[in-house]
């Protein structure tokens, strides 16, 4: 089976897939990206093998800057791409020049994560207790809730889903924003999109946290109540096998190191690839717990608290401290 | 074969006879297949969800759970979100259903009469209704959509507003948004209901009410609201039950946000139950929904039993 790379902490805790670590090639911990073997790992165990890699980047406009006289180098830190939202603003090239996947949903968590990780904060310190209401947590969402007040981040972010993201910025309706690899591929797109040939990709931009890409990767499992176990893994080392990867890198970018060198790989999608090499190397995860998805939920109502600014960043996410701390305990 | 025949005669002549035993059992075996998918599908599951509910399920595997008794059930009323999402879906059924059955009653009152072209419009009325609930939320949240959405280029070609609305971006205005998205879906099948009881309301009934000096509004108020009253009674109840039971239009339109504003009970119980994967805590959950549902049931059907009664009267 298919999963997210929040659920090998659950489903591995209650026995619905299996735990792989022995079936695990040590070899492949150094020949995979980083991002890729943390997928499916939970204390240390294998629950699955990684496949479809993926993570945010930021796609921007290159007419728009071009416009606004704005080099894109300066997109290289958070900082820099507020200074270049301003310019943007106020150019009139973009009323807005940023927009943001902020729905109550995963997609919020998703990038508040990679701010979290940008601006030095984690989610959880190191016994498991909530670490998001101190330091970087709670700058990041500062970050966030600012950059709405100071109309350089659409307020229909806050009610945006990743496609939203991908058809204001395809109708040239904003100048940058963070999506997933596809929005590249689409963006480009002359049947898709209002902007074809004017998108390029980055990394994230870094902060005084480095520029960690929100780790959204999937892994293939086997169910542990499975009986053809041994079919199964073979069938998915098959499938995640480099030479198979590389076939399909069009589709889903390989977990292998060094397909990322080799040209057939990189021709598939030469502006993605370069940024992809550098940034799956480099990923956040959520919090690895066993009941993630109901400390998450907590975590969007209150970031949203703060967004909309019925709540200062610290309150909210002080309040959902509070409200996670019974959660991480059980 | 003679014995068998002899027995098989007397009882085929027996089958005939109204209330018979052949034609009670002929009617069993017609029932059966009925019956077995009411219970797999109805009476099975809601006895399963209750057994559920009484333990700590928290995995979609098969398996011994700890038995926890009533706790999920006092769980719930020490939960504070559940406060939250209670209140909410309060909201959306009292003013969806009121909107509903004013509007309804309006644009019956209205295809009642005379109108040329009445079955266009009548026609037309079920549009709405005929649009499966996903696709409505879809259409809606387009419609809403603070960038791109209908609703803001219309207000700015109609020179009302030219900042857009964020119609979905704050609790309470999301709440009420959504909620004209469902009354303009819902208000259909209430016209449907007003529609055919006014269909029975005898014309000369309200012949006799001019001669007495009635004006039209007099006539509604006194003659035809009365006479609708069983209708009423039931297009609200069902309204109700399905108002309070709201997932779908939320799911797709606002996911719950924003701030959790437009969580509703449903919304919350799905999420309990599959998305953290409390299926002992959404079963209870699921199943005060189903008591709040048969309590409303039964009003429904004491409702009718008085309409019935004062119509036999």
């Amino acid at each position: 089976m298919l999963i997210d790379v929040i659920w090998p902490a659950e489903f591995g805790t209650k026995k619905i897939i299996a735990d792989v670590s022995s079936k695990w090639p040590a070899s492949w911990k150094q020949q995979m990206l980083g991002g890729a073997v943390a997928t499916p790992q939970y204390q240390s165990h294998f629950y699955g093998v990684p496949w479809i890699l993926d993570t945010k980047y930021l796609f921007f406009n290159t007419t728009h800057l071009a416009k606004a006289k704005v080099d894109a180098a300066q997109l290289d830190t958070w900082d820099g791409v507020l200074k270049a939202a301003r310019a943007l603003k106020a150019n009139g090239v973009t009323k807005y020049p940023l927009i943001w996947s902020w729905q109550q949903a995963e997609a919020l968590i998703c990038d508040y994560a990679t701010l979290l990780g940008a601006f030095g904060g984690t989610f959880l310190d190191g016994s498991g207790k909530p670490a998001f209401q101190n330091g970087g947590g709670v700058q990041a969402l500062e970050f966030m809730h600012q950059s709405i007040t100071d109309g350089l981040s659409n307020p229909t972010s806050t009610q945006s889903l990743e496609e939203d993201v991908r058809r204001v910025f395809s109708a040239g309706q904003a100048s940058m924003a963070m999506n997933w690899t596809y929005m590249f591929g689409m963006a480009n797109d002359p049947k898709q999109s209002q902007v074809p040939g004017q998108v390029e990709v980055l990394q994230t931009p870094s902060g005084p946290g480095g520029r960690p890409g929100v780790n959204g990767s999937m892994a293939l499992a086997l169910s542990a109540e499975s009986t053809n176990q041994a079919a199964a893994w073979k069938y998915i080392t098959y499938l995640t096998s480099q030479p198979v990867q590389n076939n399909f890198a069009l589709s889903s970018l390989p977990v292998w190191k060094s397909s990322y060198d080799d040209p057939a790989v990189v021709k598939t999608n030469p502006a993605v690839v370069k940024q992809a090499k550098k940034q799956l190397a480099d990923l956040i995860l959520r919090p690895q717990v066993k009941n993630y998805n109901a400390i998450s939920q907590v975590l969007q109502t209150e970031i949203q608290n703060a967004l909309l600014g019925k709540k200062s960043a610290q309150q909210a996410l002080n309040d959902a401290a509070d409200k996670t701390t019974p959660l991480l305990g059980a | 074969m003679s014995a068998t025949g002899v027995a098989t005669a007397p009882r085929k002549k027996r089958g005939r006879r109204v209330g018979g035993k052949g034609e009670a059992r002929f009617a069993f075996l017609l029932l059966l297949p009925a019956a077995l998918v009411v219970f797999g599908v109805v009476l099975y599951p809601v006895a399963r969800t209750f057994v559920i509910s009484l333990f700590d399920v928290d995995s979609p595997l098969p398996g011994s759970y700890p038995f926890v008794g009533l706790s999920n059930y006092t769980r719930v009323f020490h939960d504070p979100a559940f406060y939250g999402v209670l209140g909410n879906t309060l909201y959306f059924t009292l003013v969806s259903t009121g909107a509903e059955l004013v509007l309804g009653i309006a644009v019956a009152l209205l295809l009642n009469t005379p109108l040329r072209a009445r079955w266009f419009w009548r026609s037309l009325v079920v549009l709405p209704w005929a649009l499966p609930t996903i696709v409505n939320g879809a259409l809606w949240r387009w419609i809403y959509n603070g960038q791109y959405g209908a609703l803001n280029g219309l207000l700015g070609v109609l020179h009302v507003s030219s900042t857009p609305i964020q119609w979905l971006g704050s609790p309470r205005l999301a709440l009420n948004m959504v909620i004209v998205a469902d009354v303009w879906k819902n208000t259909s099948i209430v016209v449907f209901f007003i529609l055919a009881g006014l269909q029975t309301i005898p014309a000369d009934l309200y012949e006799q009410a001019r001669i007495d000096g009635a004006n039209a509004w007099a006539a509604f108020w006194r003659l035809t609201l009365p006479l609708l009253a069983p209708s009423i009674a039931v297009v609200l109840v069902l309204r109700t039950i399905e108002a309070f039971k709201v997932f779908d239009i939320i799911y797709v339109m606002t996911g719950g946000g924003p701030a959790s504003g437009t969580q509703t009970v449903a919304f919350y119980t799905y999420q309990q139950a599959f998305s953290n994967q409390l299926f002992g805590y959404g079963a209870a959950l699921a199943y005060l929904i189903v008591l709040a549902v048969f309590a409303l049931a039964m009003v429904y059907l004491r409702m009718l039993r008085q309409g019935q009664m004062a119509g036999v009267e």
